[in-house]
């Protein structure tokens, strides 16, 4: 009759304190097992939607930090130079990295594609500049080559004047890749003494197609509410040095046109990039953003895709702050419940342990016997609670998402980064992450439950274990 | 053959600034195969005297020695576990288990070579004591308060050792069953060779043992 063998009789043979026990950690259980099905989840979503959104990254001004800036400041403001994002792209945590410049090209020719829009005097298209040949965008998936070709290196290099156009744009305008596109780079002036605008000076450009695209944009208005943004079926991908050539032409006419403006020749030189670095690893953004820092000048900061889950996961991540909450407040008053518990059934046993004590048993031997009836019970209540803690977890999870709907709906302060510009290719929505939420019976699940129910069942039996080191038997006994 | 030896034991309570001294120099010594008892009235400390030769508390002097080796060098719970065992006066068995059960606790506890099988053991020596079979299998509280001692003595027979402490073990029993006991203890004594030390506050219950001592004012003389 070792004390294995009496904590088995014991559990069996007392019967109902046995289930006084097991309901209690069956309780107990259901709310850990609940906020860590819904903790899970959380976390889960973030490591879908942060790897669905990929690892890019984006260099931008912090106009928080040049809120206060005099005007020599401003003056002497650095933009960020192709050579800058090269030394970045560098990095060993970038994959591949690309640079952009806009301009927007005026086409007399050319209808851009909005299905609502009426026949307009003037059409500019945004071209895109760049630098990495299979084009981003291509890249990361949002969006697919339907025909022809990307740019190759040769024509980034010597800045070719060839084009991707997309399919809805192409369809419009009845393009096909090898048809050239023709746009009219041109400046207007406003003249004062007539009181119109004129053009001043016009350039045509020819650029040969040589691929279609079709960029992945939800065109469902109810989903867009009501709003869909036709810029990605009108946009031109374009060689950065196309983009460089015509911007500088443009500066020159206003040179020309406006000689008193105040632009300097520098001026002509300077080239407005927006650098776009895809990286190897998700978890390596804290990193990358560290050291990309240190080629910045501290007034810029990186955004990262992974920032645009952030800013869309309100309601998850309150749900997974909230169920952090409730576990850590669970494993307390289990901790408190449990102790007191055992502790009261303790002094009912108080006759045996003196026995036991009085016949030579060890009281490690003492604690062992009741630590493992404690356990046993502990071990069936948190199993049972694997599974209706799951069901918990579900039910009470939509209740919680309401929660927030109506703190975000009373409260001034929504989503910190709803505006901010930040990188965004998949276009993840609140409602995107709300759908891949969903409550799992995992083996993640089912450990760290495990761990964390029998972690603090053992925390529990500190104080039941310090009852039974202080048991003298000569006064239990005699 | 002395096995158990007491020299200059001193035992008080101290509450507050007030001393209270139960035993006061005690010198004696007990040998195998002899019945013992320790006579007193009620509060002279034949209890404390016996809880301390069994090693439950710690006197505040004085050396008890077993087999000439101090009880507290072999350490407490070891003597307690391999060379003493005790009859309490309210038996104090683990009430869940069945009388066989009680009785296999110590041979689990005990370092004391014991036969393997251990039940069939249990079950002679619950049988030795009186005890059929099928009240061996009984949960000890249906049992009556004789058959709960008697369960009691067989569980201090369980571990094989060579001394038995008694504490008024026949105090809740009526006159035929204490002498019952009175003659197991005995037969203990003589027919196995153990030392069983009883304390008692019956003059009747002392004059059947072998050796008799008197307990007053914490002084230890032989009973005439």
């Amino acid at each position: 009759m070792n004390f294995m063998k009496r904590a088995f009789l014991s559990l069996i043979r007392r019967k109902g304190k046995s289930l006084i026990l097991l309901v209690i950690i069956f309780i107990l259980s259901n709310v850990m097992a609940g906020s860590i099905a819904i903790g899970q989840a959380s976390r889960n979503v973030e490591k879908t939607m942060k790897q669905q959104l990929g690892a890019n990254a984006t260099v931008e001004m912090d106009w928080e930090k040049m809120q206060n800036w005099t005007e020599e400041q401003w003056q002497n403001i650095q933009y960020v130079t192709p050579s800058m994002a090269d030394q970045i792209g560098a990095l060993p945590y970038v994959k591949y990295y690309d640079y952009n410049s806009e301009a927007y090209i005026n086409s007399t020719t050319l209808k851009m594609y909005d299905p609502n829009m009426m026949d307009q005097q003037y059409n500019y298209f945004p071209l895109r500049g760049v630098n990495y040949a299979p084009v981003l965008d291509i890249a990361n998936g949002t969006a697919d080559l339907v025909e022809g070709r990307v740019f190759s290196d040769e024509d980034i290099a010597k800045a070719n004047y060839v084009v991707l156009i997309s399919d809805k744009l192409a369809e419009q305008n009845n393009l096909f890749v090898g048809d050239i596109v023709m746009l009219n780079n041109e400046i207007r002036i406003w003249d004062q003494a007539t009181n119109q605008e004129s053009v001043f000076a016009t350039r045509d450009i020819a650029l040969e197609i040589i691929g279609i695209f079709s960029p992945k944009v939800n065109t469902n208005q109810e989903e867009n509410g009501g709003w869909i943004d036709y810029t990605p079926f009108n946009r031109m991908y374009v060689p950065n040095g196309v983009v460089h050539a015509e911007n500088r032409w443009m500066t020159e006419q206003y040179m020309i046109a406006y000689p008193d403006s105040g632009i300097t020749p520098d001026q002509l030189e300077r080239v407005y990039i927006n650098p776009v670095f895809v990286l190897n690893n998700p978890e390596e953004v804290e990193s990358f953003r560290t050291e990309a820092m240190t080629y910045l000048p501290d007034y810029y900061k990186v955004n990262v895709s992974s920032d645009a889950y952030d800013s869309v996961a309100g309601p998850i991540k309150f749900i997974g702050s909230l169920s952090n909450t409730i576990l850590y407040v669970a494993i307390g008053a289990t901790i408190l419940i449990l102790s007191l518990v055992v502790i009261l059934f303790l002094r009912d046993r108080k006759h045996e342990l003196g026995i036991y004590l009085s016949l030579g048993e060890s009281k490690s031997k003492v604690m062992a016997q009741i630590l493992i009836e404690v356990v046993a019970i502990a071990v069936l209540g948190i199993t049972l609670s694997l599974f209706t803690g799951n069901s918990i977890a579900e039910a009470t999870s939509q209740s919680m998402m309401d929660l927030r709907a109506g703190i975000e709906g009373d409260g001034p302060d929504g989503p910190i980064y709803r505006d901010s510009m930040i990188y965004n290719p998949g276009g993840i929505t609140e409602e995107d992450v709300m759908e891949a939420y969903s409550i799992e019976f995992s083996w993640d699940y089912v450990l760290i439950l495990y761990g964390v129910g029998v972690g603090t069942v053992l925390l529990s039996s500190i104080a039941p274990m310090i009852y039974i080191l202080r048991l003298k038997p000569k006064k239990i006994m005699m | 053959m002395e096995i158990i030896r007491v020299e200059n034991l001193n035992y008080y309570y101290q509450d507050g600034e007030t001393i209270r001294t139960i035993l006061k120099d005690l010198t004696v010594s007990f040998e195998k195969g002899k019945f013992y008892t320790i006579l007193g009235p009620s509060g002279c400390g034949k209890t404390t005297f016996l809880s301390l030769l069994a090693a439950l508390d710690e006197p505040k002097s004085g050396t008890i020695y077993y087999n000439d080796k101090d009880i507290k060098a072999i350490g407490y719970e070891k003597y307690r576990r391999n060379m003493i065992s005790i009859i309490f006066q309210s038996y104090n068995l683990v009430p869940y288990m069945t009388a066989v059960e009680n009785v296999m606790i110590p041979m689990a506890i005990t370092e004391n070579e014991i036969p393997k099988n251990s039940k069939e053991v249990a079950y002679n020596l619950l049988d030795y004591i009186g005890l059929t079979k099928s009240k061996a299998n009984r949960v000890v509280n249906k049992l009556s308060g004789g058959e709960q001692q008697r369960v009691a003595i067989a569980r201090s027979l369980a571990s094989n050792v060579d001394i038995i402490f008694a504490d008024e073990p026949t105090g809740n029993l009526d006159q035929e069953l204490e002498n019952e006991i009175i003659g197991v203890f005995k037969d203990l004594a003589h027919h196995h060779n153990k030392c069983v030390i009883m304390v008692t506050h019956s003059k009747e219950i002392a004059d059947m043992s072998d050796v008799s001592y008197q307990l007053r004012k914490g002084v230890l003389s032989h009973n005439e």
